[in-house]
């Protein structure tokens, strides 16, 4: 595959969202093995029912995280550095009052929620008690540790983390050994502060751009909640599902089945929330792209999203299909039945993976762009309607097994409807949107994408082929020219910089250019020019000049209509109206 | 990149077709080189010249620099948008143009 800047960034934040969604899941899991092993399988079973109220959490933490940083990306795509300050700033005082608004909450709701609405058995309340206990002190750590990660990512960080995860891991033997259920709980407590620290390293850091400003506007905060909400309605149905079928599998089969739901829902929470995270952490890149106008490099990203996603949940699969046995003894289930009900479970509800996590892709990805509404849908529908709909009418005709086989047909009828869906939409908008991903056809033949590695061969070459697509798209012979001015000049400008840098210093980087013809030729040309090399202003009215090529790209730069420097993390973007 | 020398005793003119960038500067930079050898009275004429970039700036600043302790250097027919570059980056005023 040929490497180029999107290509880096998108390997870059996909390896940061792997890393910290595979810490959240392995955790996960671990507490559950450790409850098990140590404290007993009516262990798993309370921490299992309390987990959608930390799920809940999470969810809030997601809300206010994604619903910020896909408002800051649209405002970074459109070079508005000052609304990305004032957003960063609003959604820091929003986490503080919904952290301390939810502790408020969850002390109001302890007894209601414990004796009524779980309907479960003393033993297992016993250790859901524990475990709420701790979850009071949670909802300010959870939130600022989620809003600082999706942060960071937007603002360009391209590494993790991982002392959280070994902390975590270490106390919950610790704590769980010495406290039970409450230690394992207050385990997660230390790990998530921990994560807030380590989380906003990066936005504290002096090569972050980020300013905190005034500026808490009551409409916008509102707009951030709703936007939040449409990304995180997967998340929310991840928490509702299993506290709908704990009720119904209590009911109906009795207490000692839920850790059947334990195990299937610890894979599937696994799958969905990789392949919701993994959507969510390119989010930045994905909105940013759709503001800048640049819809080939959104489909580029997408696509590459989906291939990523099959790989996960295909090899998921395999993984679940072969090790179906294993997981419930992790859990500390004794009973063989319980055991073999557990195994079969697992191995039906794999086989629905790649389904699913094409289905959680593809509507975050409508929540992401303009379609909200769609997104929002497909993911009710796939995740909590029709499942539980078809679970309880399988289950009534096939018994424990009929609840998982129900799930999957569940799911499978989500993905003929969204195809049918997709048809109608195809038809609704006079087929001038590109195939699944709803991009305007026409913007993309306009657009011109140029990659290359970073070397005066490459970027002359990007030369060559602008020249050739700008006279084919009959641009006018001097915004031509300005335009291949600027690209030769900053190209090569940055290709000599980082080439002239000590060699300790010097790093492989990408060039990317692209060009935004307007629908005629006479309307104003858009060029960007990004570059995943050390940040410099090049050919920028405040940058000393170092060179030849400095002096005429910022020659060239005064005699365009608009110039912008936007530096993200890792990669330089300058953007020129001509 | 085409360049046609025409020479008649001191006097030389150099007209190089096409694009002037990064690529074929260092082409026009040997070619200039290997032909300076008593000239006193040099022209670049180009006409067919149509895009040029810093590094066929710098190109025709070096000769310049040259051809000031050697005699005259001077640039002709250029076109409207070759003129343009010129006029944007201020080299208008350091090259003689004609």
């Amino acid at each position: 595959m040929k490497k180029t800047v999107l290509t880096s960034r998108f390997f870059a934040v996909t390896r940061v969202s792997f890393a910290g969604l595979m810490q959240v899941n392995i955790l996960g899991l671990a507490k559950q093995a450790v409850a098990g092993q140590l404290i007993g399988a009516e262990a798993v079973a309370g921490i299992s029912v309390m987990l959608p109220v930390a799920t809940l959490l999470s969810f809030l933490g997601n809300v206010i995280g994604t619903g910020t940083t896909m408002l800051a990306s649209y405002a970074q795509g459109r070079g508005d550095r000052q609304e990305v300050n004032r957003l960063y700033s609003q959604g820091l005082v929003m986490c503080i009052a919904g952290g301390l608004f939810m502790t408020a909450l969850l002390v109001v709701l302890r007894e209601p929620f414990l004796s009524g609405w779980l309907g479960t058995g003393s033993a297992v309340r016993t250790h859901a008690d524990a475990y709420y206990k701790g979850l009071l002190l949670l909802p300010l750590p959870v939130l600022l540790s989620s809003y600082f990660f999706y942060f960071s990512v937007e603002e360009g960080m391209e590494s993790v983390s991982y002392s959280p995860f070994v902390v975590s891991l270490v106390l919950s033997v610790i704590l769980g050994y010495r406290f039970g259920t409450y230690g394992i709980v207050l385990s997660t407590l230390a790990a998530t502060v921990l994560e807030v620290w380590c989380n906003s390293s990066f936005l504290r850091n002096e090569k972050c751009l980020l300013k905190f400003s005034k500026g808490l506007e009551l409409r916008s905060a509102a707009g951030t909640m709703l936007r939040g909400s449409y990304t995180s309605v997967g998340m929310f149905c991840l928490a509702l599902f299993p506290l709908l079928t704990t009720r119904f599998i209590a009911a109906e089969f009795g207490d000692d089945h839920i850790v059947v739901l334990s195990c299937v829902m610890s894979v599937l929470t696994l799958v969905i929330s990789f392949s919701l995270g993994i959507s969510d952490a390119l989010q930045p890149m994905i909105c940013q792209y759709y503001a800048e106008g640049n819809h080939l490099n959104v489909r580029k990203i997408m696509g590459q999203c989906l291939e990523t996603i099959f790989l996960l949940s295909g090899s998921a699969l395999i993984v679940t299909e072969c090790f179906a046995e294993v997981l419930p003894l992790v859990f500390g289930v004794t009973d063989p039945e319980i055991a073999a009900a557990s195994a079969r479970a697992l191995r039906v509800i794999a086989v629905f993976m790649p389904v699913l996590s094409f289905l959680m892709v593809i509507s975050t990805y409508y929540v992401f762009m303009v379609e909200a509404g769609y997104g929002v849908a497909i993911q009710l529908v796939t995740l909590l309607v029709l499942p539980y709909l078809f679970l309880r009418g399988f289950s009534f005709r096939m018994g424990n097994d009929g609840i998982w086989i129900g799930t999957g047909a569940a799911y499978t009828t989500a993905l003929v409807l969204f195809l049918l869906f997709a048809r109608y939409l195809d038809k609704s908008f006079g087929h001038a949107r590109d195939g699944l991903f709803l991009l305007d056809k026409r913007n993309m033949a306009r657009q011109i994408s140029l990659d290359c590695s970073g070397t005066e061969t490459g970027v002359l070459d990007c030369l060559d082929e602008a020249d050739r697509r700008l006279r084919e798209a009959g641009i006018p012979a001097l915004k031509r020219t300005k335009a291949e001015l600027l690209m030769e000049e900053i190209g090569m400008a940055v290709v000599e910089y980082e080439r002239g840098r000590e060699s300790w210093h010097s790093r492989d980087f990408q060039i990317e250019f692209t060009l935004f013809p307007g629908e005629k030729p006479e309307d104003a040309l858009k060029l960007v020019i990004r570059d995943n090399a050390e940040a410099r202003d090049i050919g920028g009215e405040d940058e000393m000049l170092a060179s030849m090529r400095e002096y005429v790209a910022e020659r060239v730069a005064m005699t365009t209509d608009r110039r912008l420097f936007l530096p993200n993390g890792h990669e330089n973007r300058q953007v020129f109206y001509i | 990149m085409n360049v046609i020398l025409k020479q008649d005793g001191g006097t030389l003119c150099i007209a190089p077709e096409g694009r002037l960038d990064s690529r074929t500067a260092p082409e026009l930079e040997k070619v200039v080189e290997g032909s300076l050898n008593g000239v006193t009275d040099l022209t670049f004429d180009f006409e067919k010249i149509e895009y040029i970039s810093s590094a066929g700036l710098r190109v025709l600043l070096g000769t310049q620099k040259i051809m000031a302790r050697k005699g005259s250097m001077r640039i002709v027919n250029l076109n409207e948008i070759v003129m343009k570059i010129f006029e944007m980056t201020g080299f208008n005023d350091i090259l003689p143009i004609e």
